[in-house]
């Protein structure tokens, strides 16, 4: 959704410090003011994971800037598995901020938005992995998580495992469990799920995994 | 049950008759009175810019008098320049009053399978647009609907207090606002971009009209059970929507419902038993009195919060005229009778005489 629709005192409000994409890449607005001829810039700085950054600053009619809401969904932080989502808050601020998102544990099982530092993990580098798809494959998401060493993985930006006292790794597509894996099966991972639409959900959001009904 | 039994229970006894609520916003290049009509009226909307004036309808009309209200609000307006606005948008309150709560459930399952489409269809500058943010993006829509239908199918109070416990701020601007359930036993549609096109407009009723006659042949979990049975996902949309399809399929529509269906199916399994819901809610009702005061405060606050925002909206829309043409400010006061468009929106000529 390109911005120049918009004018900019109104931009101004709506483009505050928050989530934005740029070249289809996430940044994170820092500053937004006005230059000498009334165009409207706002300074962006990439996600980092240590060290040095880059910032940027462009004009919020540069058609690379993208303002629009983004589908959110699992990341990894601080080895667990998180799903962010966004409330249809009444608030005029466009992009997506601490303040308008909710954070969904699955090994809990509830929202754990006030529980946690919202600004870390909006901020984190797993948003970045998130965008740019950077995820553990299946099985070495199912390897780590025999190995004890998470207790919840993502491994898509829709999916996420997590594994119980008892061992039994349950699915989760999005913040709903799915099923669970079936146990002892290390070489042909399957899916057990209680009805067959559920299978569905697991076909399409966990590609090239097998499922069962129960 | 029907859904204006359900909220009566909660002392709400109001409800309306119609099939579809409308409200257009709109922009234009100069100020300029809105014209006296049966169907709509008008209000000034903060939200707007450029003399910006919100027509709704007085009071949802049946499906097959859509055309006739919106023929009034071409030819009323017909001289004016309305402005191709980000700003506006076109809201479709689908009324859900006399549906039972389990076609409220099936219409609603229905909207969240084909939200994506919808979104689509409603262009690229509405998908991931702040002011209607569809499930995929904010999902909180639908967990509030999946919980009301969850403490509804464990115990009918429980519903009925939930439903009154929504936080307006934190739904309105959902692509599918679930606030109005309470507010106005509407489901409001805030996806269309704005026009004042009355094609498109209906066009756009036509599409939402195909969806609910689909969704109301069916409780919930039927209709994932047919979306399973059918393969062919262009065959569902045929049979759906008829001609208006050509308007909606994509090259990635198995994709688009496939994410629906995620949402759709947390609909579906918010109730272990669609058959027996409404017969339990009935013989809930039966059984206890009616509790005008069950939750008193709710209930108050939110007529206090309407009537506010209606007066506001009024005072507003003087204020606006009478900033742009500079015209004595009509005095306000209790003793007044409550204004009418005509009189908000008097013109120079009038005042002059």
């Amino acid at each position: 959704m390109k911005p120049d629709i918009y004018l900019n005192q109104d931009l101004r409000q709506r483009i505050g410090t928050g989530l934005i994409r740029y070249h289809d890449e996430p940044y994170v607005v820092i500053d937004v003011f006005q230059d000498d001829n009334a165009v409207l810039l706002c300074s962006i700085i990439d996600y980092v994971e240590t060290g040095g950054s880059k910032t940027e600053t462009v004009s919020v009619e540069d058609s690379f800037l993208d303002v629009s809401a983004p589908q959110l969904g699992y990341i990894n932080y601080k080895n667990r598995a998180l799903y962010l989502s966004r409330g249809p808050n009444r608030k005029y601020r466009q992009l997506t901020c601490p303040e308008n998102i909710t954070i969904y544990c699955p090994i809990l099982n509830r929202d754990v938005s006030r529980d946690l530092n919202r600004n870390g993990v909006l901020y984190s580098y797993g948003v970045n992995n998130l965008f740019t798809n950077n995820y553990p494959h299946f099985k070495e998401a199912f390897e780590l998580l025999n190995s004890n060493k998470v207790s919840s993985i993502a491994v898509n930006r829709d999916v996420a495992i997590t594994v119980d006292s008892i061992r039994l790794m349950h699915v989760f597509v999005k913040d709903m469990k799915v099923g669970y894996i079936e146990p002892n099966q290390s070489k042909n991972i399957r899916v057990v799920v209680p009805e067959d639409e559920y299978g569905s959900l697991v076909s399409e959001f966990l590609s090239g995994v097998d499922w069962r009904t129960e | 049950m029907k859904f204006m039994d359900f909220v009566a229970l909660a002392g709400r006894r109001k409800s309306y008759a119609g099939d579809y609520g409308i409200e257009i916003e709109t922009e234009c290049e100069r100020v300029y009175e809105p014209p006296v009509m049966n169907y709509w009226k008008a209000d000034a909307d903060g939200s707007l810019r450029n003399y910006g004036i919100e027509y709704s309808l007085r009071k949802p009309v049946n499906y097959n008098l859509v055309g006739d209200a919106l023929e009034e609000f071409k030819t009323s307006l017909a001289s004016r320049l309305f402005l191709s606005s980000a700003y506006t948008s076109v809201h479709i309150h689908m009324n859900i009053s006399r549906m039972t709560l389990s076609e409220t459930a099936s219409l609603y399952t229905a909207y969240c399978l084909f939200e994506e489409v919808l979104n689509k269809y409603c262009g690229p500058t509405r998908d991931g647009n702040l002011f209607c943010l569809k499930n995929s993006i904010a999902d909180r829509s639908v967990n509030t609907f999946k919980s009301i239908y969850k403490s509804l199918d464990k115990d009918p109070s429980e519903g009925v207090n939930s439903l009154f416990d929504l936080n307006e701020s934190g739904l309105k601007y959902a692509a599918c606002n679930v606030y109005t359930l309470a507010k106005f036993q509407s489901l409001e549609i805030r996806t269309h971009a704005g026009t004042t096109n009355i094609v498109e407009i209906q066009r756009w009723i036509d599409i939402l009209e195909h969806m609910k006659i689909f969704a109301l042949q069916f409780k919930p979990n039927e209709i994932i059970k047919y979306f399973h049975q059918e393969k062919n996902k262009t065959v569902i949309m045929n049979a759906v929507f008829g001609d208006l399809s050509d308007y909606l399929i994509t090259d990635s529509l198995d994709r688009d419902l496939t994410v629906g269906l995620f949402y759709a199916l947390q609909v579906a399994k918010s109730v272990t038993d669609w058959k027996t819901l409404d017969a339990r809610c009935v013989k809930y009702s039966t059984k206890e009195p009616v509790e005008p005061t069950n939750r008193p405060e709710v209930v108050s606050r939110w007529h206090q919060v309407n009537t506010m925002s209606r007066e506001d909206s009024s005072r507003a829309a003087r204020q606006m005229y009478n900033t742009a043409t500079g015209s004595r400010p009509i005095p306000t006061g209790t003793a007044s009778p409550p204004a009418q468009p005509r009189d908000i929106f008097s013109s120079l000529e009038e005042e002059d005489f």
